[in-house]
C-alpha cells in the first residue's frame, strides 16, 4: 500500500468491497469445511486426517470457484454481440 | 498498511467486528448441530453435551486459524505470480 500516493474514494470503496468478500468466504469456507471434516468431538485435538482433510477441502473450494467465474467470464464474454476488437482478441484467446 | 487514514482504520476495525460476529453465529450454528440432539426432554446441558461444545469451539477456531493461514500463504503465491508476469509482460513492451 505505501508509495501509491492519495488514494481515491473509488478506490477505497472497491478495496474494502473486495476485503470484505475475501473474508466472507473465509468465514464460509471454515464453516463448509468444519462441517464436512471434523466429526469426532472425543478429542479435543485435530487429527491428522481432519487437518488434511479441511485444508483441502478449502483448497479444492478455491480451485472450483476460480474454474466456476472463469468458465462464466467466459461465456459472458462470447454471448456478448457487441463484441469490439479486444473482446475479438480475448475470444481467440480463449479458444 | 501505512497510509491509512483514521476513516479508513474505523472502515477495517468495524469489518473485523462484523465478521467475528458472523463467524460466531456460523460456529454457533454447527456445533449445535453437531452436539445437541433436538430432544428436549431435560432442560440442561448434559454431560456429553457440555464436553462436546467445549472441543467444537475449541475446534472450529483453529480449524478457522489453520484455513486463515493457508488461505493467506496461497493469496501471496498468487500475487507473486502475478507480479512476476506483469514484469515480463513490461519487459517485453520495451
Amino acid at each position: 500500500m505505501a508509495g501509491l500516493g492519495p488514494t481515491t474514494h473509488i478506490d477505497v470503496e472497491s478495496t474494502s468491497r473486495q476485503f470484505r468478500e475475501f473474508l466472507s468466504s473465509y468465514n464460509k469456507l471454515t464453516e463448509m469445511c468444519f462441517m464436512d471434516c471434523i466429526n469426532d468431538f472425543t478429542s479435543r485435538k485435530i487429527s491428522n486426517a481432519e487437518d488434511t482433510c479441511a485444508l483441502n477441502c478449502m483448497e479444492k473450494y478455491m480451485k472450483m470457484t476460480q474454474r466456476i467465474s472463469q468458465r462464466f467470464q467466459e461465456s459472458q464474454l462470447l454471448s456478448t454481440d457487441a463484441a469490439g476488437p479486444t473482446v475479438q482478441n480475448l475470444k481467440s484467446a480463449v479458444q | 498498511m501505512a497510509e491509512l487514514n483514521e476513516a479508513q482504520l474505523k472502515l477495517v476495525a468495524d469489518l473485523e467486528l462484523e465478521m467475528m460476529a458472523d463467524m460466531y453465529n456460523r460456529m454457533s450454528n454447527c456445533c449445535q448441530k453437531k452436539c445437541i440432539a433436538p430432544k428436549y426432554k431435560d432442560p440442561d446441558l448434559n454431560k456429553g453435551e457440555a464436553v462436546c461444545i467445549d472441543r467444537c469451539v475449541a475446534k472450529y477456531m483453529e480449524i478457522h486459524d489453520r484455513i486463515g493461514k493457508k488461505l493467506t500463504a496461497m493469496s501471496q503465491q498468487d500475487e507473486a505470480t502475478v507480479k512476476k508476469i506483469q514484469a515480463q509482460m513490461q519487459q517485453q513492451q520495451k
